[in-house]
């Protein structure tokens, strides 16, 4: 029933975990090696003693030290990974899935902007700070009964809501915390031999409590009830998991910065390597993690590569060709569980609820054109329609296009969020999950690069080629298995990791200066005009008929395959069907807004929340709540702090995240 | 009243041209994107940079709105008086367009790396400039600052109030470079850092900086020798220790209440050389390597200050 359960009579072969354990060490081992090997030879062949002292210096103080530091972070990252997707059961659960990178994020910018927290700055204050984060969430989550999905939910949630923050800090700030973007990257912290001693004291203890996990965490892939039925005690056995897992990631975080991708493919590695058994997936991930960090951090500074391709752009581009192959080879790979939020019972009829939605977009559009530094009422509409009020006309020639933009793009990722995530059948799918968001900001942001002057055509035609090219790509791998929903999230999420490393690498490459591309990775729609609205409007159109005519069939999809091809559908081509037409929305919303956060991954599951299952109901209704919070997030981004501009792409989350929260919660006092 | 802008950036170049043998910076290649009709002279200017604000202020014609007016002084902090009554416009990267529509500009002023994309959007507006102040080599951003300051004085029509502030920046750093030379202090190499507020890890001004065209017309050498793109590159205090013979600036990114030897604790920082022979000096907080010729000579007189402070060579 799940990823991790030890569902296979056990291998014929004598211990293949110690085997590969072995491999494993050996291969980490001389990884470590040629790592330091330039500095052992320096100090081998050191002439005098003022050379041999520096020789000395470098390799105890400086290199020895990152080694180390590197392993250490790697395997608490490829631990923690291990850890959280047991407890989740969902092998997609990446190490910071409670917000921890998002919380030493913020620990960074504290450290930046207040002088009484400088002394503590660095590791110790990113450490508190990321476990400040995952304490928030898994409040948000409903304290240590939380069933996992809603973890994951709330985690992301959070996540969403700390990044939004860190991005207005950005956009406000940009020139007090060019250190936060540069951080940000993934450069592996060099404390020296004393700073890492210090904190490899916060290790000891998740350390000294994972043995005690283990037994019980392996219960619990077989599901609660099983658990409970050989004697676990599920709740504390969970909580406990996520708190040690928890403080390994903070503390990878706040010596490494955010590369939890590492912890996020190392179990999955593992796992395809045919281990099943939790102690050894445990062990090896750790050793997996600890070795893919060195190599990376080897890459980066062995190959002389430049400082601007960091940690985190290598540590994708080491792992997303493994991650690759191991899908394409096909082992291991069962579903997750379907996982769907505990949902509330319908409030309304679907035509009542859309009719109030729609109303509620037209009010919200209207005040929008309306509102700002010069207040607008209608009657100037009408003058600046007919000509007879130019200040007007210029006014609503800014403020109008804005608002159909945010309308017209949110409709769009909403409903791409739907698509994928019945396809996938996972509740962290959507268009950022498969890489195609990423694929189509890749494309874009380098043709911006290229040819700064170029047009609007050639926007939309860079986006949808990076974002079908990804998709064709992820198809392409998974046409064997009938594009069966594990296999392509994993690929989806290999090339996400990919093209978000590589989209910072390209900014990071083409200006010192970070933080004035970051606002534009964040999304929005300050600047848009009528021929973006123009350019847009004509893929949603496309895109009605279509989602009409997918409902249906995405309804039996839920069912099951099985019961699915029993009905006479035709499941691969459905999949295929359905994933390009997803994709091909949300690259064209990208082309204009950018890769707008939250609106594709959580809209559905609030449409979900508020009572409509269906594919015919939920569809309208999440994309009628995409185009509110997109177009609600313009007018707070223009007006809050006018004339200072919040980027749209923060605020979706920090408008839609404490709501999904308190959706969540409410679903679940109504449930109790 | 208007002509067109090609004869004016003709006249611009030919001025840069006569002015300096070398040829240093040329007017055409730091204007990325115009309009093709602008009013002579303007006179209500948006400026969406620091650097495009200051020069305003200095040839004598201060913006009407500009970009973060409130983090200026803390930035720049040059000829802020003459920037108190101007109009914020939001930030650098997105200024409101309502707010600059408000002020009826007659010329909106940007730069390329913030504001290609939104040159239509602006030009809807009023007549716009994108600037562009990457240098052709060799010359440095200080060339650059000194052609952009002439060519902004020439679209207000302050051509001569330009010259005399270009004339009172050289003559500044002139007498800066005398007071090296006579302590004895020319020569050495000077390596401009600035810090980001993260471990050991700074942006060192490369050989295309403005700090660089400083080091030159003070009589010191310079480190690094290569170019960048921006003039910054990432470096680590690991770097500084093969350089025996430098004397290091590292310009502050916090308030005075944090002193240098809380910023080099760290063990690579303990053995930098120039640390060991008190030669790095602690700049107050600014981005004056990213402005214009008042800038420059702010940066001069600092410079100036902290290496005649610093044990003589021995």
């Amino acid at each position: 029933m799940t990823a991790l359960a030890a569902d296979r009579p056990a291998p014929a072969r004598p211990a293949p975990g110690l085997r590969l354990a072995l491999i494993a060490a050996a291969l980490v081992a001389l990884l470590s090696l040629a790592r330091l090997w330039p500095t052992l030879h320096a100090l081998t062949s050191a002439q005098g003693p003022a050379e041999a002292e520096a020789a000395r210096f470098l390799f105890w103080e400086l290199r020895l030290p990152r080694v180390l530091a590197g392993l250490a972070a790697g395997a608490a990252f490829g631990t923690a990974g291990a850890l959280f997707q047991a407890v989740t059961r969902n092998p997609l659960a990446a190490p910071d899935l409670l917000g921890v990178t998002a919380g030493a994020q913020v620990g960074v910018l504290l450290g930046l902007t207040v002088p009484a927290l400088a002394a503590f700055s660095g590791p110790p204050l990113l450490f508190v700070c990321g476990l400040g984060a995952a304490a928030l969430a898994l409040t948000a989550a409903g304290g240590w009964r939380a069933p996992p999905l809603r973890l994951l939910l709330a985690g992301g949630a959070c996540a969403l809501l700390l990044g939004a923050g860190l991005t207005i800090a950005l956009a406000l700030f940009e020139q007090n915390i060019a250190g936060l973007a540069l951080w940000s990257g993934g450069a592996l912290y060099q404390p020296g031999a004393e700073g890492l001693t210090d904190a490899a004291l916060w290790l000891l203890p998740p350390l000294l409590a994972l043995p005690f996990l283990l037994r019980g965490l392996e219960a619990l892939s077989l599901g609660d009830d099983a658990a409970t039925g050989i004697g676990v005690a599920v709740l504390p056995v969970r909580f406990a998991g996520v708190v040690v897992a928890t403080a390994l990631t903070a503390f990878a975080v706040a010596l490494a910065g955010p590369i939890g991708f590492i912890g996020l493919i190392a179990p999955n590695l593992v796992r395809a390597a045919g281990i099943r058994r939790f102690g050894s997936l445990v062990a090896l991930s750790a050793l997996v993690g600890g070795g893919l960090l060195i190599a990376a951090d080897g890459a980066v500074a062995g190959l002389g590569l430049s400082a601007g391709l960091s940690t985190a752009v290598a540590t994708a581009l080491v792992g997303t060709p493994i991650l690759l192959v191991l899908v394409m080879r096909g082992r291991a790979l069962t579903p997750p569980d379907r996982g769907e939020v505990a949902a509330s019972g319908r409030a309304a009829s679907l035509a009542v609820v859309a009719t109030a939605l729609l109303a509620a977009l037209i009010a919200l559009a209207a005040f929008g054109l309306a509102l700002g530094e010069t207040w607008l009422p209608p009657a100037r509409w009408v003058a600046a329609l007919t000509g007879t009020d130019p200040e007007a006309a210029l006014i609503l020639g800014i403020r109008g296009p804005r608002i159909a933009v945010a309308a017209i793009a949110g409709m769009m990722l909403a409903a791409s969020g739907v698509v994928l995530q019945s396809v996938v059948r996972n509740a962290l799918a959507g268009p950022e999950l498969l890489g195609v968001t990423q694929g189509a900001a890749l494309t874009t942001l380098c043709g911006l690069l290229a040819w700064p002057l170029i047009g609007r055509p050639e926007t939309f035609a860079l986006a949808l080629s990076g974002g079908l090219a990804t998709l064709g790509v992820i198809l392409a791998i998974n046409r064997r298995r009938r594009f069966a929903p594990l296999p392509v999230a994993l690929t989806g999420l290999a090339f996400s990791g990919l093209f978000a490393a590589l989209t910072y690498a390209v900014i990071v490459e083409t200006s010192a200066q970070p933080a004035r591309a970051l606002i534009w990775l964040v999304g929005g729609t300050y600047g848009r005009a009528w021929p973006d609205a123009a350019a847009l409007l004509p893929w949603l159109l496309v895109g009605l008929p279509a989602l009409a005519f997918l409902s249906r069939p995405l309804d039996l999809l839920t069912l099951g395959d099985d019961a699915a091809a029993g009905l006479g559908l035709d499941v691969g081509w459905l999949r295929a069907l359905a994933l390009g037409f997803a994709a091909m929305l949300a690259s064209a919303a990208v082309a204009v807004v950018g890769p707008l956060a939250f609106v594709g991954l959580l809209t559905p599951h609030l449409a979900r929340l508020v009572g409509f299952h269906a594919h015919g109901d939920r569809l309208p209704v999440a994309m009628l709540l995409g185009a509110l919070l997109t177009v609600a997030a313009d007018i707070l981004g223009r007006a809050a702090l006018a004339p200072t501009e919040i980027p749209a792409g923060a605020l979706t989350a920090l408008i839609g995240a404490p709501y999904f929260l308190w959706l969540m919660s409410r679903g679940r006092k109504s449930a109790q | 009243m208007t002509f067109s802008v090609s004869r004016r950036d003709f006249l611009v170049g030919g001025l840069a041209a006569a002015g300096l043998a070398a040829e240093p910076a040329r007017a055409s290649d730091l204007v990325f994107r115009r309009s093709p009709v602008l009013p002579a002279p303007a006179r209500r200017v948006v400026a969406l940079e620091f650097l495009l604000a200051e020069m305003l202020a200095a040839v004598g014609c201060p913006p009407v709105g500009m970009s973060d007016p409130k983090l200026y002084p803390g930035w720049i902090g040059v000829l802020s008086d003459r920037l108190k009554e101007v109009a914020d416009v939001g930030t650098r990267q997105q200024p409101s367009l309502e707010a600059i529509a408000r002020l009826k500009p007659d010329l909106i002023l940007g730069v390329s790396y913030r504001h290609a994309p939104l040159f239509d959007v602006f030009e809807s507006i009023a007549p716009t400039v994108l600037l562009d102040f990457k240098p052709v080599p060799p010359a440095t951003r200080l060339d650059s600052a000194f052609t952009l300051q002439t060519m902004i004085g020439g679209y207000v029509g302050h051509e001569a109030e330009a010259r005399r502030a270009d004339a009172a920046v050289s003559a500044g750093i002139a007498r800066d470079a005398a007071r090296l030379a006579e302590a004895g202090r020319g020569g050495r190499r000077l390596v401009v850092l600035q810090e980001l507020g993260g471990q050991d890890t700074y942006w060192v001004f490369t050989a295309d900086s403005l700090s660089a065209g400083l080091a030159a017309r003070l009589g010191l050498r310079f480190w690094p020798p290569d170019r960048s793109r921006e003039g910054v590159r990432p470096l680590t205090s690991e770097d500084l220790l093969a350089l025996d013979d430098c004397d290091v600036m590292l310009v502050s990114t916090t308030g005075p209440d944090i002193p240098l030897a809380a910023k080099t604790r760290s063990a690579a920082w303990q053995r930098v050389p120039a640390l060991r022979a008190g030669r790095v000096g602690l700049i107050e907080r600014n981005i004056w390597n990213f402005g214009g010729p008042a800038s420059a000579l702010r940066l001069s007189n600092r410079i100036t200050d902290v290496l005649l402070r610093a044990p003589a060579a021995g």
